[in-house]
């Protein structure tokens, strides 16, 4: 409900912004095929959002118009990232972002079918992913934002977050702490009066990131969930759809949400974007260092920003040991070819995303706070581009 | 009697106009149009039947289609997929909404047709129609947000009491479960229900009526010994339709069901419906087998449709049997 009536905003603001930018030099931003490059100034003026590079050396952004859009799918959890992304690139270049956020797989799936320029998706890709696309050729995987996933419960009478470790979030979701006044649980928090109200779990119904996020991080840190959930099999317990030992499925964040709400002693899952947006109570969990963090948009930079980052960008935010970050985090990435010359009809068309992918991993990051995404650590940054300039069109270049 | 002898007549006057040679055109292209109409909808259905089918052979290869069938347990993680209780939950949904739903439809239809004054009766039967207009999303929504709620404590209160003994009514009643979702889908079938019970009555030959009152009968007799056995026919089609809408309900069960892939004895207990997980899954279904595992529950659900649809179309030609022996 909340996507919903963010997109509804979306499309009011875009109605607004081309119904200023009517009489300007801007022209039809939607007109398909044209090639014409409208100057950055004349676009920038229009530009609405925060922006971000005040402090950082001046980048050039080049707007190459393509055939005036680009399509992606893949990863619900970056929607209203990307749309709002979307509308200001569509501001500043006239070229219009079509995102389908039909779910990382579906993502994935559109990508390697080359039905889509890019997807977008919260796992990395996995190996026989990769080889699945191999006809197509190598991919480019860019990190582009940062997500958490919290613990939320409904509790009544709770001044401050109670605090959980990770065997206490294991054992509940194992269905083997059944009473919020369990000696586990109360260890963690002296001085919180603990009910004895039982335990209702609710997880996700449909397949998730978010789920995939928060199993990764119970396959790393318990190994009961391993044996008890993947049968002994990490990669059976951690993914985008488990078998739950216990508790209610629901559909989506709202689902999840309403099903803890309306539970005296309800607990679930949920994106941290959603959770703060809504006001939504949730746990301090306790990372590797031993302390115990609250989720936000800092803990979780801190968990994304890693002393060094492998050279595929593929990796692994759960269970960080950095001292301020929080244990259970991820990351969307955006995942193209690395040579569009294969699977893009038209140079230009490639040069297009390309120059939206620049932008979108520079200034379109200042779209990320507002609407509680992380964004790219600074660690990152210098791989993020250098993933951006390693596509190619048939070995050539696309960013000078 | 008149009329029939009119129809052969009008027809000759046609077939004069053909001969002249006037309508061919008109006709032909008619026709056509019709027949095109006709073979785009069965192209269609043989297609999606076609290529749903074949989609389940690695399915039926893999575990059989009696062990996909009676397979108790749906592991995506583990590539291990049983469909029962998939089965078990939706036909257990739709018995809920159908033993729900029918005595309120039948009451709704009885009312508007036999006691209610005319200018009543027509706002009273559109206001239900309006009910068959509201979008299965908004049903489950209010389901999740309003009945769930309020049904808890009255779950709570059956299950503490009568649920000690019958295992049918036993807690813990988280709240979604298998009655909300039935209860939820009776509401969406009871304007379908009385829309052709109604239709079904209203139809009642006004003679047999009159004869009953004629002979002193109350209007309870009219209802019971005319109405009701003439309307038997028709009140049974509707149900059929109403089964076939409560089996196949999506959204508003997938809201209020609660999801989860196991057979409970208890009414009050979370379940799944074959159309809400599809719904759930299919979206990211990128395990081993895992589509072509929910496409072949999309063949179940299509087969259990059939089957009630053919057992309906049995006990009405029965029922037809009967009535016409009876004449």
């Amino acid at each position: 409900m909340i996507r919903g009536s963010s997109r509804l905003g979306l499309v009011a603001a875009a109605v607004l912004l081309s119904a200023c930018s009517g009489g300007g030099t801007l022209g039809t931003p939607t007109s398909p095929a044209s090639t014409t490059t409208p100057t950055v100034a004349a676009s920038a003026s229009a530009l609405a959002g925060p922006s971000v590079g005040a402090t950082a050396a001046p980048i050039a952004y080049r707007c190459t118009k393509g055939d005036g859009q680009l399509n992606g799918a893949g990863s619900t959890f970056i929607f209203p990232l990307l749309s709002k992304m979307g509308e200001d690139y569509n501001t500043r270049c006239g070229v219009k972002l079509n995102y389908q956020s039909i779910g990382s797989g579906g993502g994935v799936k559109a990508w390697t079918e080359n039905t889509v320029d890019f997807g977008a998706s919260d796992a990395f890709l996995k190996d026989a992913e990769i080889q699945a696309a191999a006809a197509k050729g190598e991919p480019v995987e860019i990190p582009v934002t940062f997500g958490a996933v919290v613990v939320a419960y409904n509790l009544r009478g709770l001044a401050a977050p109670l605090k959980m470790t990770a065997g206490v979030i294991a054992g509940i979701f194992l269905g083997k702490i059944t009473k919020w006044n369990d000696a586990a649980i109360a260890t963690q928090n002296p001085g919180v009066t603990l009910l004895t109200t039982d335990i209702s779990v609710v997880h996700r119904s449909d397949g998730s990131g978010t789920t995939s996020i928060f199993t990764t991080y119970l396959t790393k840190v318990s190994p009961d969930w391993v044996t008890t959930v993947g049968a002994g099999d990490p990669t059976k317990s951690a993914g985008k759809t488990v078998e739950w030992p216990t508790g209610l499925g629901a559909s989506g964040n709202e689902g999840v949400t309403q099903g803890i709400n309306q539970t005296d002693g309800g607990v679930g899952y949920i994106e941290l974007a959603y959770a703060l947006k809504n006001n939504i109570p949730f746990a301090d969990v306790q990372n590797k260092g031993g302390a115990f963090i609250t989720p936000s948009l800092d803990s979780v930079k801190a968990a994304a920003d890693l002393p060094s980052y492998p050279a595929d960008l593929r990796f692994n935010l759960v269970n960080t040991d950095s001292p301020t970050g929080y244990p259970i985090a991820g990351t969307t990435w955006v995942i193209v070819y690395k040579d569009l010359s294969k699977v893009l009809k038209s140079e230009d068309r490639a040069k297009s995303l390309v120059d939206f992918l620049w932008w979108a991993i520079h200034e379109g990051q200042g779209d990320a706070a507002p609407l509680f995404y992380g964004s790219i650590a600074s660690g990152l940054l210098a791989q993020d581009e250098a993933a951006v300039k390693s596509i190619t069109w048939a070995g050539a270049p696309l960013l000078p | 009697m008149t009329v029939h002898r009119e129809t052969p007549s009008s027809e000759s006057l046609v077939r004069q106009d053909l001969r002249r040679g006037r309508r061919i055109t008109g006709d032909t292209l008619f026709r056509l149009a019709c027949g095109s109409a006709v073979v785009v909808a069965l192209a269609v259905i043989g297609l999606m039947v076609y290529d749903s089918v074949t989609t389940t052979f690695p399915v039926v290869r893999q575990f059989g289609i009696w062990g996909f069938v009676t397979g108790t347990r749906w592991a995506p993680s583990f590539a291990i997929y049983g469909a029962l209780p998939f089965i078990y939950g939706t036909i257990l949904t739709s018995v809920i909404a159908i033993v729900l739903a029918v005595p309120i439809a039948l009451g709704i239809a009885l009312m508007v047709t036999e006691v209610l004054p005319a200018r009543l009766a027509g706002p009273v039967a559109i206001l239900v129609d309006l009910l068959a207009a509201v979008p299965s999303v908004v049903w489950g929504l209010w389901g999740l947000l309003v009945l769930v709620p309020f049904l808890r404590p009255i779950e709570k209160a059956i299950a503490g009491s009568a649920g000690q003994v019958i295992p049918f009514l036993a807690p813990p009643t988280p709240g979604p479960s298998y009655f909300a979702a039935g209860v939820i889908v009776a509401f969406m079938i009871i304007p379908i229900i009385a829309a052709v019970t109604r239709e079904v009555f209203a139809a009642t030959p006004r003679l047999q009526r009159e004869a009953v009152l004629a002979l002193g009968g109350t209007r309870w007799d009219v209802i019971r010994d005319v109405v009701i056995p003439i309307g038997r026919t028709g009140l049974l089609a509707a149900v059929i339709l109403g089964l076939g809408r409560a089996i196949g309900e999506t959204i508003a069960v997938t809201l209020v069901i609660g999801n989860a892939p196991k057979i409970a004895a208890s009414i009050f207990a979370p379940g799944f419906t074959l159309a809400s997980v599809i719904a759930n899954e299919f979206n990211e279904a990128t395990e081993t087998l895992h589509p072509e595992a929910l496409i072949s529950l999309g063949v179940v659900l299509l087969a259990i449709a059939v089957l009630i649809n053919g057992v309906g179309l049995l006990i009405r030609r029965r029922f037809e049997l009967a009535a016409g022996r009876a004449r």
